[in-house]
């Protein structure tokens, strides 16, 4: 082709290379801009490569997650989905807009549904009414992931969340993946305080969910989802019990993945006898926290292969990582990213382990909703005078993700961190209001005056004077809804 | 040091010496030079290239020459959120529309994976966020549909939604 004085279009490229412009938006940016263009355009759209899968959701990297806006919501629902119904397989929903999407158009092929932002009073009522649109995917939906989030009334929360757990095995026959809040840091894990017969599945393969109480984990194990392969489970507590007396062997369970976000001295009671009953284990990943640095019976490396002796076919690599106070030669050096969660307070002693034992951090993200309990001593003894100022000296990124105020205070506050020039900071922006007095709080300005801010909540407007206190932080307004 | 250099030719006649390191980002070019093995003398002609473009092409890769291999491309049916393009490419795709399309088929026929990713980058963030109505604005498109072909999507969504 001579291209000599060509003023070649859009549409004057070929195929591929339109697809692979396209490949770089999202699908629903394809459609809502594709379709109905012309009908090159319009074919492309159709395509499976951007209509399989869709996202109807804003998704933000702060983790918020929001409706379309109603002009794209409307077209999708009156025009596009429509259209395309036959092809989507995936969709990922949030609770505002989800019954609206659902009731647009069928979906004949549809497998797999993700619920965001749930909250749980009305996914109960969503996986329990009859007349509830759901139903009409009892028969097809195969994959199914619950993000629900906070309910105002904490006992019936609980309650809510394990009939919802119960109703969706009894609606989804051909259940074979589940995701049941195993991601959401809102979600509260729940315990059984009854066992329908109908809690049971021969389909589902993978489950993932988390609980309050290592005895749920068990009654999970107990028989009624024979064909699980994988299982990944979040922990609040691993208790001793002696309620449990399983002893048959999980044949088909392949993974399993335990997480808990607590100590616990029931290691060769509870978690041993479990895993010996996994005969046919191909991947095991334990998590534990220990946050008492003074506690001496930490399970070792050797003890944790011990369990599985048995295990022959299989080499098992375990690694028990003590968070305490380490030895030159014992130094996480190559640890760069850090995400700290737990539902005990995090103290200023704790924060000075970090960059002693990770001195090469560059991101933290915490989420810690309890506040500290010994601020207040440090305030009224003046006892902070005594407290070494903790230093992050390749520190980057630090994500207050969902945080109590005092760990925003106690990074920002000059007499317990100084931070590094041109660290990131995430955090929701009433909180940092507070913290900081409305942006005129002296004990924090040499920390802001560095650090570049970014809001995780809409601002519809900032005090003339933010600027001179985040110095190096420059917000432009309009784009922090979508950023 | 200046390393060694290679002859190029556009389609309209021009010729560029290019050091043979910048122009073997051209994975076409590189193939051509060993797979061939054309000498230093020889010209290379470039068929599908004008020499403004190519002279665009150049000063990319020149800038760019230093960077690091692209990382593997992820699994294709996953979106992609790639809509950071750096401050120099922003200044160097600061052209008209046709130019940027040149571009692309030019990265596209070099095969310059880092050029191709940016320049579609670029109009894939013209596209973003548009109507349908806007994007046939913004790119001069013709609606082709008949006034019976947008009816009878209609009736068949009108079905679909009373199913």
């Amino acid at each position: 082709m001579n291209m000599e004085n060509s003023f070649i279009q859009l549409t004057d490229l070929p195929d591929e290379i339109l697809l692979n412009i396209l490949k770089q938006i999202s699908h629903v940016d394809v459609l809502y801009s594709l379709i109905g263009v012309n009908k090159r355009l319009n074919n492309i759209g159709h395509d499976r490569i951007f209509t399989s899968y869709l996202n109807l959701m804003i998704s933000c990297s702060h983790g918020n997650i929001y409706p379309l806006p109603n002009p794209i919501l409307d077209r999708f629902c009156f025009q596009i989905l429509p259209e395309i119904h036959d092809n989507i397989q995936w969709l990922n929903l949030e609770s505002s807009s989800m019954k609206r999407i659902l009731l647009s158009t069928n979906y004949p092929n549809l497998y797999r549904l993700d619920l965001y932002d749930l909250d749980i009073e009305k996914a109960k009522d969503f996986f329990t009414e009859n007349t509830s649109v759901i139903h009409k995917f009892k028969n097809q939906i195969s994959s199914l992931a619950i993000h629900i989030t906070k309910g105002e009334n904490l006992i019936t929360r609980k309650n809510m969340i394990e009939h919802t757990f119960i109703q969706i095995f009894i609606i989804f026959d051909k259940l074979q993946y589940l995701d049941f809040g195993s991601h959401s840091i809102n979600f509260q894990r729940f315990f059984f305080t009854i066992l329908p017969p109908t809690l049971f599945s021969s389909t589902l393969l993978e489950l993932r969910v988390s609980l309050k109480r290592f005895i749920d984990c068990l009654y999970l194990l107990d028989g009624r989802f024979n064909q699980l392969h994988t299982l990944k489970v979040n922990i609040a507590f691993i208790e001793q019990n002696s309620k449990i007396n399983n002893k048959e062997k999980l044949p088909n369970l392949r993974y399993f993945s335990l997480h808990c976000k607590n100590d616990t001295n029931y290691y060769d009671e509870e978690i041993k006898p479990l895993v010996q009953r996994m005969m046919n284990l191909e991947t095991l990943n334990f998590i534990f926290l220990f946050r008492n640095f003074n506690q001496i019976d930490l399970r070792s490396n050797e003890d944790i292969h011990q369990t599985f002796k048995y295990f022959k076919d299989y080499q098992i690599i375990s690694y028990v990582y003590y968070f305490e106070k380490r030895n030159e030669s014992e130094l996480f050096k190559y640890v760069s990213y850090i995400s700290l969660f737990d539902e005990h307070p995090f103290e200023h002693e704790f924060f000075l382990q970090i960059p002693q034992s990770f001195p090469f951090l560059k991101k933290l993200s915490l989420v810690n909703e309890k506040g500290q309990n010994n601020k207040q001593c440090i305030k009224s003894s003046n006892h902070h005078q005594n407290l070494p100022i903790i230093k992050y000296p390749c520190l980057i990124q630090l994500d207050f993700v969902q945080v109590h105020e005092d760990y925003i205070e106690q990074f920002l506050l000059d007499i317990k961190t100084y931070l590094p020039y041109n660290v990131t900071v995430l955090s929701d922006y009433q909180s940092m209001k507070n913290v900081t007095h409305y942006f005129r709080r002296m004990a924090t300005q040499f920390n802001c005056s560095k650090v570049r801010y970014i809001p995780t909540s809409y601002v519809t407007q900032l005090p003339k004077h933010f600027k001179n206190y985040f110095l190096s932080t420059y917000i432009h307004k309009f784009s922090l809804l979508f950023q | 040091m200046a390393g060694h250099k290679i002859k190029l030719q556009s389609n309209d006649g021009d010729i560029f010496d290019v050091e043979v390191e910048i122009a073997k980002l051209s994975i076409t070019i590189k193939t051509m030079l060993e797979d061939l093995s054309m000498n230093e003398e020889e010209i290379i002609p470039l068929p599908n290239i004008n020499s403004a473009i190519f002279k665009k092409v150049i000063q990319w890769t020149t800038h760019h020459k230093d960077d690091p291999p692209l990382p593997p491309e992820d699994d294709e049916n996953r979106e992609k959120n790639t809509n950071d393009i750096s401050s120099w490419d922003q200044e160097f795709l600061k052209v008209d529309q046709g130019t940027l399309f040149e571009l692309i088929l030019a990265a596209n026929y070099l095969d310059i994976k880092g050029l191709l990713d940016v320049t579609c980058t670029s109009v894939a963030n013209m596209i973003k966020g548009k109507t349908s109505e806007e994007i046939r604005q913004t790119f001069n498109i013709k609606n082709d549909f008949t006034p019976q072909e947008e009816e009878q999507i209609k009736k068949e969504n009108e079905w679909c939604e009373n199913k």
